[in-house]
This record gives structure tokens, sequence and C-alpha cells, in this order.
């Protein structure tokens, strides 16, 4: 794999000093807020930490944003232009860098962003092993239950579904390795950097990178013949119909939905009709409290609970 | 024969001097073409396959000749490390140092250098026109330089010839 850049690498170098000088575990850091006259602040084990400068929490500057957003885009925002409309770009690693400011509008319909006033750049982080207890769970018949993880933002669902995608593709004492497909749409789950992923998601894995979900899956189905379909974060109308039709063409279904609980999932009315209808036979409910991945519950088709994890608090 | 030895040589000094000097001014025009052809490349790969800068640059540099592989590839490399320059200063350092003994006008690497401070930019048409400029900028140079060039090699040439002769009669 090519060398990943680090996540301080893409901070102007005077913020890289100060943050370095926390000495902070990086793979408990959870985000870095940068807002254009406003303390920096650090998001890391679910607190704020407010580096200084010269006993002062540090004020971000305009150039600091400007400086950012050039390393963050590889020098190059017209390349993100699409992922800017959305509010975000991300980068190499799979970091989502979140920004706001003032939107542009054309046919009333946002074309880009300027004036970027915050960023907010969300480290993304892999835990090999996280999904072990969870996986068991998922597996009925020697065959992978069609799965939707259920959590708010911040809960961990991604990095479940890339250790999910690792240990079905290369296999466990479970079940034999099965081809995955993934559909990337936003380069989260394997953050791929020219065309190569930087996380690891295993040896039978096929990644279609920064593709909507729904032609995704198709070209999947039509070229690649997975066994399992991943995608992240469903929520379109076609999102939904593509994974009808991925069930009716015999593959397995692993994907996430933003929810804070099944019954805020039934009253969404396209996920109403799927659960109505049993198109998943497994629903992983994740939460944040003590830490982010906790499993609140692991739900059968029926609405039975399989699994809790234990609360360490 | 010891002076007709040494007249031979001076005028033939002298011819190798004016032919020097017109391959200059064919080399002044074959690097602006190639500078040509690298741009409108670039040009490609911002339009049509969005490509990042560091990667539009280390595929064009690969295949370039110097001065412009050197050029392309030591900005991809600085703009893979991130070391606290903005593209626009990277831009610059790389024009000033790498094609400081370049044979392209002085005016036209003045606008290149500027060309930098417009590459990046969220703005995809606004970085097409500016290319487009500088590109339209460089086809008059080009074209005010392939107007005199003939010119400019035969005068060499003659210059060097007669320069040559003179030299032999005033010695002699």
């Amino acid at each position: 794999m090519q060398e990943r850049i680090g996540i301080y690498d893409v901070l102007p170098g005077k913020i890289r000093f100060l943050v370095e000088k926390e000495r902070l575990q990086e793979d408990l850091l959870q985000e870095i807020r940068l807002r254009t006259g406003q303390p920096l602040i650090l998001i890391y084990r679910d607190r704020e930490v407010f580096p200084m400068q010269d006993g002062k929490p540090y004020r971000v500057q305009e150039e600091d944003l400007k400086e950012t957003l050039e390393y963050v885009s590889n020098y190059s925002l017209y390349a993100y232009e699409q992922e800017m409309r959305q509010g975000f770009i991300t980068m190499e690693g799979g970091h989502r860098v979140g920004m706001t400011g003032q939107a542009i509008m054309e046919k009333g319909q946002i074309k880009n962003l300027k004036y970027i006033s915050s960023l907010n750049i969300r480290v993304s982080h892999e835990k090999p092993g996280c999904a072990d207890q969870v996986l068991p769970y998922l597996i009925r018949d020697q065959s992978v239950c069609h799965t939707l993880l259920v959590s708010p933002p911040r809960c961990g669902k991604t990095t479940l579904l890339r250790d999910l995608i690792r240990q079905i593709s290369d296999g466990t004492r479970l079940l034999a390795g099965r081809t995955v497909g993934v559909v990337d749409e936003r380069s989260e789950i394997g953050g791929c950097y020219r065309g190569v992923a930087q996380n690891r998601l295993g040896r039978r894995t096929d990644i279609l990178d920064g593709c909507p979900k729904a032609e995704g899956m198709m070209m999947l189905i039509r070229s690649m013949g997975p066994e399992v379909i991943a995608v992240d974060e469903i929520g379109k109308a076609e999102d939904v119909h593509a994974i009808e039709y991925a069930i009716h063409c015999g593959c397995r279904i692993l994907a996430t939905v933003h929810g804070a609980s099944m019954e805020e999932l039934r009253q969404k009315p396209l996920f109403h009709q799927l659960i109505r209808r049993g198109c998943f036979e497994r629903y992983v409910l994740l939460g944040n409290q003590p830490k982010a991945g906790q499993v609140l519950g692991i739900y059968d088709e029926r609405g039975s609970l399989l699994y809790r994890e234990e609360c360490t608090c | 024969m010891l002076k007709l030895a040494g007249s031979i040589l001076i005028i033939g000094t002298g011819i190798l001097a004016g032919m020097s000097a017109a391959d200059r001014v064919r080399q002044q025009y074959e690097e602006m073409r190639e500078l040509q052809t690298l741009l409108y490349a670039l040009r490609s790969e911002i339009l049509y396959a969005r490509a990042c800068l560091g990667e539009a640059f280390l595929k064009i540099g690969r295949d370039a000749g110097e001065p412009y592989r050197g050029w392309m590839m030591e900005m991809s490399r600085k703009m893979e490390r991130r070391q606290d320059r903005m593209l626009s200063v990277i831009w610059k350092t790389g024009v000033r140092d790498a094609l400081k003994n370049s044979k392209i006008q002085k005016r036209d690497l003045l606008r290149l250098e500027e060309l930098g401070t417009q590459l990046g930019d969220a703005d995809l048409e606004a970085q097409i026109r500016s290319l487009d400029r500088y590109l339209e900028e460089l086809k008059h140079s080009m074209e005010e330089i392939r107007e005199g060039m003939k010119i400019k090699i035969r005068l060499c040439q003659c210059l060097g010839v007669m320069g040559g002769i003179f030299v032999t009669i005033l010695l002699i």
C-alpha cells in the first residue's frame, strides 16, 4: 500500500505545531474544527481540547483555512466540485472534511461553496477486530444475513462496516471468504487514493470508488459477481430500489443508515416498507455511550433482540 | 600553407559560431512549442479528467523532455509533501529554478509565473480561461519568433562566415 498521508499533514505549519505539542494519541483524535476567528478545537476522546498559543487558545485565521483547503484538496479544489456541493470533501485515508461558507446557487441548486468559514476534519479510524462480537450474529446457515447498521452520526457505523467487509472477504472460522463488492460513494470505507484502498478491506473485495450507490450496485452485479454488496449511508429511493434489485439477484447486503432507533427508522417511509417486507434479516443498532461503536442491540427481522453489548462504564 | 590552414580554421570557427547561434534560435522555438504541448495536456487533465494538479504534473512530466520534466516532477513531489507551501509559491519557485536556463523569452516566463496564481481554484472555468489566455499569448510569441526565424538563422550563418573571413583578413 502507498504511504498514507497523516491527518496532521493537511494542517498549516503553525497549527500543526500547536496540535503536535498537545501530544495526543492520533488514534483517539476524532475531529479537528477550524472556524475563522474562533479558537481551534480538537475533539479528543469525546472531549474538547483547545491548543494554546502564548497562554491563550489559538484563534484560526482566514489564511489557515485557505491553506488547509489547499492541502485537503491536493491543491485542486475544482476536482472536488461534486463533493463540495454536498458540503464536504473526503481526503486520502477516508477522512471527511466538512465545510460551511456561502452557497453559490444556480437554477435553485447548490453549485458550489465560497468564502469557506469553517472546516471540520472528521478523522477516520480503522479498528480491525471491532466486528468480532457482531459478525457471529450476522451469519446464518453459512451465509451472511442482509444486514442494516443503524446509528446517529459519529457512532462508528462506517468503522464497523469496514471491519465486517474485511472479515467476510478474508473469511473467519465461522464463514469461508466471500467475494465482496463495495460501492464507496464518499471514499470513506476504503479511503482510496489513486484507486488503491488505504484501509484494509480483505483479499476478495472489489471497490467502486466515488460512484453513486444505485449505479454502482448495478455495475458490480453485472460485472464483478459479488456474493456480498456493501454500501454506506443509504437514504434515497434509488438506493433502496437498487438494494431490492441486488437482493433479487442473490447478493447479500450490508448497508448503513442514519437513525437513532428502530422506531425512528420505521417512521421513514422508504425504510418502513423495507422493514415491513422483511428485506433485512439483521438490524445492528449502535450508539456512542460509553464509547463510539457501542452495540445497543442486534435484532432479527421480527425485532427480537439477539445481542446487546455489555456497558463497561 | 600555415596561413591557409589558419584561415580555414578561423572561417570554420565563424561558421560554427553562426550555426550555434542559429541553433539557439531554433531551440527557443522548440522549447516554446514543447511548453505549449505540455500546457495543452494540463488543460485536458483539468477539464476532462478533473485530475488533481499533482497527479497531472506527474503524468505530464514523465513524458516531457528537460527542463520541463524536472520542473513538473519537482512540483509534483512538493505538492505530495505539502510542506507549508501554497500552490502559487510552489509554481513560482519551480518556474524560477527549473526554467531559469531555458530559452523561453523573459516576458513569457513572467506570464507563466503569473499563471500559477490562478490554478487550483474551485472555479474550473476561470482556470481554463487563464490557461487559454496564456496559450494564446504563447502562440503569438511563437508566431513572432517563427516569422523572424528563417531570417535570423540565415543572418547568423552569414555573420558567422563573414566574421570568420573578416578576422582572417585582419590577421593576414
